[in-house]
């Protein structure tokens, strides 16, 4: 496994954030991780990162302690934080200057997200816009060929486009050899981009299952039948029916809405906890 | 090992450091370069010939070296200022060794080096200046030269000044003794340490905080050797030396003298000296190892 979380404790001070959460991950797979806002998706980050240490339980990643910090465990994580920083140099520099302390940093792999993204190599970062910057960072990300990538809250301050370039991006950069855990309470940016979902609420993991294992147990439908609204686990009025999310009796795989799923497991934790269970 | 140090990594730490701040570096050497300028300028202004004695000399290199030696160490190791500009540091592939090795590199070596030769370049141009002014007024018969000789009361030819060599014990008296200028560096280095483990320590204000945090040290240290140590001793009892030596009088005030073994005092003095900056530097390296953001 390349992540290895066990029984993991966080607090702030007498603030509890996480509740004895174990979790396995393995290369090959984009995770999204959902969750509202303060439920603790930065902590969870920060703690696989080694940049936050637990208060008990242990983190394994890639054979290594994250908390050591060493160089070889550095070089093959990086994180996309929500808050970050760039120096003042161009962009140009900045990937020549800090790329090197990254053994798999492909250079054209940078300039082709760049270029996806339109945003030239010779300008200066101080330059750019929040969102341009963001941009920059995830290309930079993306190229390092680190094992394992970190994103916090990645569209935050992208426009309508970049999201959609972003997803395109990821997908195209993504392979075996790599796990991405991507946070977000934005559950639609999400959408056709992961293949597994991790759920946190109040200091617990309350799902963390595959989509395809989601599609296999839930059906996702526009319903206008009142029994069939009457006893799905979560239903949302539209202008036109209702939105359900159901257990797949059908066994037939429906197209899973993220945000169906990521409300309907809110409003009914235990429930769908026992529907996976089962 | 190498997760300890590796040369080309610490190299490559180095080269990022200098090219990510490499204007905030400038910009500091050139407020350095201006206000030791300033400074000699105002004595070239005031025009007294002998402003610029050795000790005049010393007093500005260790007042200019204790001031931006502190505020460097404060305000350039810039990467836990902000939680943004602290992940970008931490989450470096580089191990904490070679990160406080390019700390030290910049904000002790680099620093002490540059000011150093600033100082000296300033001071020559200074002094140049100031021997050829002065040498001009005592050839001269002009009544400005006649006033100034007066005014200064030379009637000897004088001497050209000379730079001072600030590192040679023999250097001017100083403000107490000979050899006071040696016993500034080595108060400098252990004060500008702990402004660097404090800009680590403290989240913000740093600067502040380590002044507070000092003077809160002195003041315990006043506190414990003033109100507990010395009612131990009888009254008008002095120490000196390294603490190694009590003068005491008694009642019909006979002196008395009680003396620890020299090697304790030579030992105390050794590690006060020597000792104090590799641990407020080991201190910087757990810090930095263990930080959180």
């Amino acid at each position: 496994m390349m992540i290895s979380v066990q029984n993991l404790y966080y607090a702030y001070g007498r603030k509890e954030i996480f509740n004895n959460i174990t979790l396995q991950a393995d290369t090959g797979c984009i995770y999204g991780l959902l969750g509202k806002n303060g439920t603790g998706k930065t902590t969870f980050l920060h703690n696989l990162a080694g940049l936050l240490f637990p208060s008990k339980g242990s983190i394994n990643i890639a054979g290594y302690s994250p908390k050591d910090r060493l160089p070889s465990f550095l070089k093959q994580i990086f994180m996309v934080p929500e808050e970050f920083y760039l120096p003042d140099m161009p962009v140009k520099s900045f990937a020549k200057h800090t790329g090197r302390f990254y053994p798999l940093f492909a250079q054209d792999h940078f300039v082709t997200c760049l270029d996806e993204f339109g945003i030239s190599q010779n300008a200066n970062l101080q330059n750019l816009s929040f969102g341009q910057k963001k941009k920059v960072l995830i290309s930079f990300a993306l190229a390092t060929n680190t094992r394992l990538l970190l994103m916090d809250e990645p569209t935050n301050g992208l426009d309508i486009i970049g999201k959609s370039q972003l997803r395109k991006i990821i997908a195209s950069s993504f392979d075996d050899n790599k796990c991405i855990i991507i946070s977000s309470h934005q559950v639609k940016d999400l959408e056709n981009l992961v293949d597994r979902v991790i759920i946190i609420d109040e200091g617990r993991i309350i799902l963390n299952e595959s989509l395809s294992r989601i599609s296999e147990k839930l059906s996702f439908k526009i319903s206008f039948d009142s029994a069939e609204i009457g006893w799905a686990i979560y239903n949302e009025r539209l202008l036109r029916g209702h939105a359900v999310v159901s257990i797949n009796i059908d066994d037939f795989e429906s197209k899973i809405d993220l945000e169906l799923l990521y409300k309907a497991t809110m409003a009914n934790p235990k429930l769908i906890q026992s529907i996976f269970n089962s | 090992m190498n997760d300890v140090i590796n040369i080309y990594r610490l190299y490559m730490l180095i080269a990022r450091h200098w090219f990510e701040n490499r204007r905030l570096y400038i910009l500091f050497l050139s407020a350095i370069i201006v206000l030791l300028s300033g400074w000699f300028i105002f004595f070239l202004l005031v025009g007294n010939p002998f402003l610029f004695s050795h000790n005049n000399q010393l007093i500005i290199y260790f007042m200019g070296l204790f001031i931006s030696g502190c505020l460097s160490a404060a305000f350039l190791i810039r990467d836990f200022s902000n939680k943004p500009q602290k992940i970008n540091y931490l989450l470096l592939p580089a191990a904490a060794f070679e990160k406080l090795t390019c700390i030290l590199f910049y904000g002790v070596f680099l620093f002490f080096i540059a000011y150093t030769v600033i100082f000296y370049a300033t001071d020559f141009f200074a002094l140049k200046m100031a021997n050829s002014t002065i040498a001009g007024l005592m050839t001269s018969n002009s009544r400005d030269a006649l006033q100034w000789r007066q005014q200064f009361g030379i009637t000897q030819p004088l001497n050209p000044a000379s730079m001072v060599n600030v590192f040679s014990p023999g250097a001017g008296s100083f403000i107490f003794s000979p050899g006071d200028n040696i016993e500034l560096f080595t108060a400098f280095f252990p004060l500008q340490s702990a402004f660097i483990l404090g800009s680590i320590y403290f989240r913000k204000n740093s600067l502040f905080k380590t002044i507070v945090a000092l003077l809160g040290c002195f003041l315990l240290f006043f506190i414990i050797n003033g109100k507990i140590l010395m009612p131990l001793f009888p009254r008008s009892s002095q120490i000196f030396g390294t603490f190694t030596v009590l003068r005491t009088f008694d009642g019909d005030g006979t002196e008395r003298i009680y003396s620890l073994p020299s090697w304790i005092g030579q030992t105390a003095g050794f590690l006060v000296t020597y000792l104090i900056t590799p641990v407020l530097w080991l201190a910087t390296y757990y810090r930095l190892k263990e930080n959180e953001i």
